[in-house]
C-alpha cells in the first residue's frame, strides 16, 4: 500500500513538476548596471500559474502563467503613461532555485535595451 | 546564592573597570556622605548604611542609581563640603554604572518591554501616503513631536496622544479622505467599490472595509472589529449623505482609531518572553526601516507565517534597505543623530559673515543631506560604520566641491546631483567630521566654538557627553576680557579655574583640533589675522594637531564609537529609551558586529535579530514605566 502511494506521488510531481507555489525573490541590474530587486508570489494549481510580481507601490498581476516539468512561463503587463509594456518570463526551477529570462513582447524596442541576463529567484 | 552570585558580578564589573572594589566605593560614601547621611536621622531618610550590603545593587538599584545621578550633577557633596576630585567622582560613577549593568545582565539578554506609541508625524504622513496611494503631506498641521529616549522623535516616551494632537489627526484625516476620493488611484488602494444590482450600499461598505481594515490595522481583523465603522457608515447614511461621502466618514473613523494611530502590540500573557506573532514583527521591521507601515510583500510573509524565520528576517532586511524607503530612516536616525536636523532652524550661520550659504538654497540642501547620503551609501555598500570616524570618500555635489575647493572632476551630467568621490589626500574632508553640516551645528552663528564641537563629539560620537557643568559656574566671558585674547586663550584662564578645569581639559582639545573648520566648514589657516593653532593635549597625555590626527585619536576609540552607534540605532529600532537590561543587548550586538568587521549592514541586521527587536517580554518583565533607563550621560560604560 505504501509503495503504492509513493508511486502515486513520484507519478505527480513528474507529471506537474514541483509546486512553485510561494514568494521568490532575486536580483536583477537595470539598463544603469543598478541590481534591482525582484520578487514574485505564485500559486500554482497543477500546470496554472497566477500571482503576482511585487512592485514599490502596488503589486502587478501575472497572466498567461504554465508550469510544466521544471520549467515555467508567465507574463506581466505594466502601464506607464498609457504605454504598455509586456515582459514574458522564462525559467527553469534547478535545485531550488528558479533561473529565469525575461524579454519583451511586441511594442516599440527600446534605444538601450537590458542586456541578457539570467534572474535567479529563491524561495523565502 | 543570590549574594554569592551578585558578589561575584560586582568582582567582575569590578576587574571590568578595573578600578574601584565594593569596599572602596562604600569607602567614597563614607568619606563624602556619611556626615550628613547616617543613622536613622540621616538627611532626605537616607544614610549610606541601606547600600552597605553587596545585595543592594539588586535590592536598591533605584537608591544608586540616584547617589549616581547626585555625584555626577556635583549635587552631592552640598557646596561648602568636603568635595571629592573629578577623578574620585568618575571612578565612583563607573563603578555604579558597571556594577549595576553587571547585575542587570545576570539573567542574561532579556526582551524588554515594548511600550505603546503614536505614530509620529513623520510616519503618519508616510503611512498615510502608503495606506492610500496619496500624494499629500497629510501630517503637515500635526504638531511637531520632541524627543524622547535615545533621542529621536520615534520614541514611545514622548509619543502620547493629546487633545490638541487628536483634533489634528481628526482635521488630518479628513484632508486625506477628501483627497483620496477624487483620486482614481486611491480608490483603487482602498478598494472602493459601488453599490449595484444585488450588492447593497451597506454590502458595499462592508466590503470595502474588509480590504481597507487589515491594511489599516497592520493585521488581520475580525468581523465584530468591523462593527464600529459599519455603524458610521449607517448613521452618515440616516443623514442622507450620498455613498461615497458615507464611505469618507467611515474610513475617517479607522484614521482616527487607536489601532491606526498607535503602534501597539497583542499583549504577552505568558510569564515567559516569546517570539513577535510575524504581523507585529512586519510592523517593527518596516516603522524601523522604511517609518512607515508595512508594504504587500511584508504583509504576504506575515499571511504565510514565515517572517520570523531568520534566513527570510535578513533578506527582508536586505530588500528594505535597498529600497528607496529607506531614505527617510536613514535621513531621520542621522540628522537626529548627528543634531543636523536643526541647521537651518536653530542653527544658521550668520548671513553676513556667510553670504554664500545664506543666498544659496541649492548649498543649503547640499549641506544638510551630505551627512545622510554618506550614511545611506555606507549601507548601499555594506562599508564599515567606522567610515563615519574617517574614510577615503565622501559625498560632492559641484556646490559642496567648491565649498570644500576640491578640484574633482564629477560627471558632466547631474553635477548638482550627489556623487561618491574619492578623496584626494590631503583634502581633510573625510568621515563625519569634514562635513559642512556637522562644524556648523556644533558653531556659533558667527564664530567657532572649540567647547561646542568638544563636546559634540563626547556625546554624539563617543557616547560619553561631558558631566554638566556645577551651579554657578563662571561663564567664559568672566574670563579674560582682554581684548587681544583669542577664544584659545580664554578657554586656557577657563580651564585653570579648577572648577571648569576638570571637563574642560577632555572638551577643548578636541574642539581645538577642527579650529581650521570655519563654523560654515570651509578651511582655512587664519583666524583674525592670527595663525590658527590646531593641537590639543587630552589629561591622558595624548597629543594631536588638525582634524587629521584628531581622526586617528577617535579611531584609537572606536570601541566607544561603535557602542555608542549601537545604542543608539538599538533605541531608534525599538522606539524607546533603553534600559540596563537592553546594554546586554548592546553587549552582545558590538560582539557580533567586531566579528563581521564592523559592517554597516551587519549593524541593522544584527539589532534586526535581537532579542529586543523580535520577542517580546512575559509579564514577569519589569514594565516600562518601572524599568531603568540608561540616564544618556551613561550610554556608554566602558
Amino acid at each position: 500500500m505504501l509503495k503504492a502511494c509513493a508511486s502515486l506521488l513520484l507519478a505527480t510531481v513528474l507529471a506537474y513538476g514541483a509546486d512553485v507555489s510561494g514568494i521568490w525573490t532575486g536580483y536583477t541590474a537595470d539598463r544603469n548596471g543598478d541590481l534591482q530587486d525582484l520578487s514574485f508570489r505564485f500559486e500554482q494549481h497543477d500546470e496554472l500559474l497566477s500571482g503576482k510580481m511585487y512592485g514599490d507601490n502596488e503589486s502587478i498581476p501575472i497572466t498567461d502563467g504554465k508550469v510544466s516539468g521544471n520549467t515555467i512561463t508567465f507574463l506581466v503587463t505594466t502601464e506607464l503613461n498609457g504605454s504598455i509594456t509586456k515582459t514574458l518570463f522564462n525559467g527553469t526551477l534547478t535545485n531550488g532555485e528558479i533561473h529565469a529570462t525575461r524579454g519583451r513582447v511586441g511594442g516599440v524596442k527600446p534605444e538601450k535595451p537590458a542586456p541578457k541576463q539570467t534572474i535567479v529567484l529563491k524561495r523565502l | 546564592m543570590m549574594r554569592f552570585a551578585i558578589v561575584a558580578l560586582l568582582a567582575l564589573a569590578t576587574a571590568q573597570a578595573n578600578e574601584l572594589t565594593f569596599d572602596e566605593a562604600q569607602g567614597f560614601l563614607k568619606t563624602n556622605c556619611a556626615a550628613c547621611h547616617a543613622g536613622k536621622s540621616g538627611v532626605g531618610g537616607f544614610n549610606v548604611g541601606q547600600v552597605g550590603a553587596a545585595t543592594s545593587i539588586h535590592d536598591h538599584s533605584e537608591r544608586w542609581i540616584r547617589i549616581s545621578m547626585r555625584v555626577r550633577n556635583s549635587e552631592m557633596p552640598p557646596q561648602g563640603a568636603h568635595s571629592p576630585s573629578l577623578t574620585e567622582r568618575e571612578a565612583f560613577i563607573r563603578w555604579v554604572d558597571g556594577a549595576l549593568h553587571a547585575e542587570a545582565c545576570g539573567a542574561g539578554v532579556t526582551p524588554g518591554a515594548a511600550p505603546i506609541r503614536r505614530l509620529n508625524r513623520n510616519e503618519y504622513t508616510a503611512t498615510i501616503r502608503e495606506l492610500l496611494n496619496i500624494h499629500m503631506d497629510a501630517g503637515h498641521d500635526l504638531p511637531a513631536d520632541g524627543a524622547g529616549g535615545e533621542g529621536f522623535d520615534n520614541a514611545a516616551e514622548t509619543l502620547f496622544l493629546s487633545p490638541v494632537h487628536a483634533e489634528k489627526y481628526m482635521d488630518a484625516a479628513k484632508s486625506a479622505m477628501a483627497f483620496a476620493i477624487r483620486d482614481s488611484r486611491a480608490r483603487i488602494r482602498i478598494g472602493i467599490i459601488r453599490p449595484g444590482p444585488g450588492l447593497s450600499p451597506e454590502q458595499a461598505a462592508r466590503q470595502i472595509l474588509h480590504g481597507f481594515l487589515p491594511r489599516a490595522f497592520r493585521r488581520p481583523v475580525i468581523d465584530p472589529e468591523m462593527e464600529p465603522y459599519l455603524s458610521l457608515f449607517r448613521v452618515a447614511r440616516k443623514q442622507r449623505k450620498t455613498f461615497d461621502d458615507s464611505v469618507i466618514y467611515m474610513l475617517r473613523g479607522v484614521l482616527m482609531s487607536p489601532q491606526f494611530l498607535f503602534l501597539a502590540e497583542m499583549p504577552n500573557p505568558g510569564s515567559e518572553s516569546r517570539l513577535l506573532d510575524d504581523y507585529a514583527l512586519a510592523s517593527r521591521l518596516s516603522f524601523f526601516l522604511w517609518g512607515s507601515m508595512p508594504d504587500e510583500m511584508l504583509f504576504d510573509l506575515a499571511s504565510l507565517g514565515k517572517l520570523h524565520q531568520p534566513e527570510v528576517l535578513k533578506e527582508e532586511v536586505g530588500r528594505m534597505l535597498r529600497s528607496s524607503k529607506s531614505m527617510g530612516f536613514i535621513d531621520s536616525f542621522v540628522s537626529q543623530w548627528l543634531g543636523t536636523r536643526e541647521l537651518g532652524h536653530q542653527f544658521v550661520p550668520d548671513a553676513k559673515l556667510f553670504p554664500n550659504y545664506s543666498t544659496d538654497a541649492e548649498l543649503q540642501a547640499d549641506i544638510g543631506f551630505q551627512p545622510s547620503v554618506f550614511f545611506h551609501a555606507l549601507l548601499a555598500n555594506n562599508e564599515s560604520i567606522l567610515d563615519l570616524l574617517d574614510s577615503n570618500w565622501t559625498i560632492i555635489t559641484k556646490k559642496l566641491a567648491t565649498l570644500y575647493k576640491l578640484d574633482i572632476k564629477l560627471r558632466a551630467e547631474n553635477q548638482g546631483q550627489p556623487h561618491r568621490v574619492e578623496l584626494p589626500a590631503g583634502s581633510h574632508r573625510g568621515g563625519l567630521l569634514g562635513m559642512s553640516a556637522v562644524l556648523a551645528v556644533s558653531s556659533y552663528p558667527y564664530r567657532t566654538s572649540p567647547v561646542l564641537r568638544g563636546k559634540w563629539l563626547l556625546d554624539s560620537i563617543l557616547g560619553t557627553p561631558p558631566l554638566p557643568p556645577p551651579p554657578n559656574v563662571p561663564s567664559l566671558d568672566s574670563h579674560g576680557k582682554g581684548p587681544a585674547q583669542t577664544i584659545r586663550e580664554r578657554l586656557a584662564e577657563h580651564r585653570a579655574d579648577p572648577v571648569c578645569g576638570g571637563c574642560h581639559s577632555r572638551i577643548d582639545p578636541l574642539g581645538f583640533a577642527l579650529e581650521n573648520y570655519d563654523a560654515l566648514g570651509q578651511w582655512r589657516t587664519e583666524d583674525a589675522g592670527k595663525t590658527i593653532d590646531n593641537s590639543g593635549e587630552l589629561p591622558d597625555g595624548t597629543k594631536f594637531a588638525g582634524p587629521d590626527e584628531l581622526r586617528a585619536v577617535l579611531m584609537s576609540k572606536k570601541d566607544l564609537f561603535v557602542r555608542n552607534l549601537t545604542n543608539r540605532m538599538l533605541g531608534y529600532a525599538l522606539g524607546r529609551g533603553l534600559t540596563r537590561q537592553d546594554s546586554c543587548t548592546v553587549d552582545a550586538i558590538v560582539a557580533e558586529l567586531s566579528g563581521k568587521g564592523d559592517k554597516s549592514q551587519a549593524l541593522i541586521e544584527t539589532i534586526v535579530m535581537s532579542q529586543p527587536f523580535r520577542y517580546q517580554a512575559g509579564r514577569a518583565a519589569t514594565p516600562m514605566s518601572q524599568a531603568v533607563t540608561l540616564h544618556p550621560k551613561t550610554r556608554n560604560i566602558p
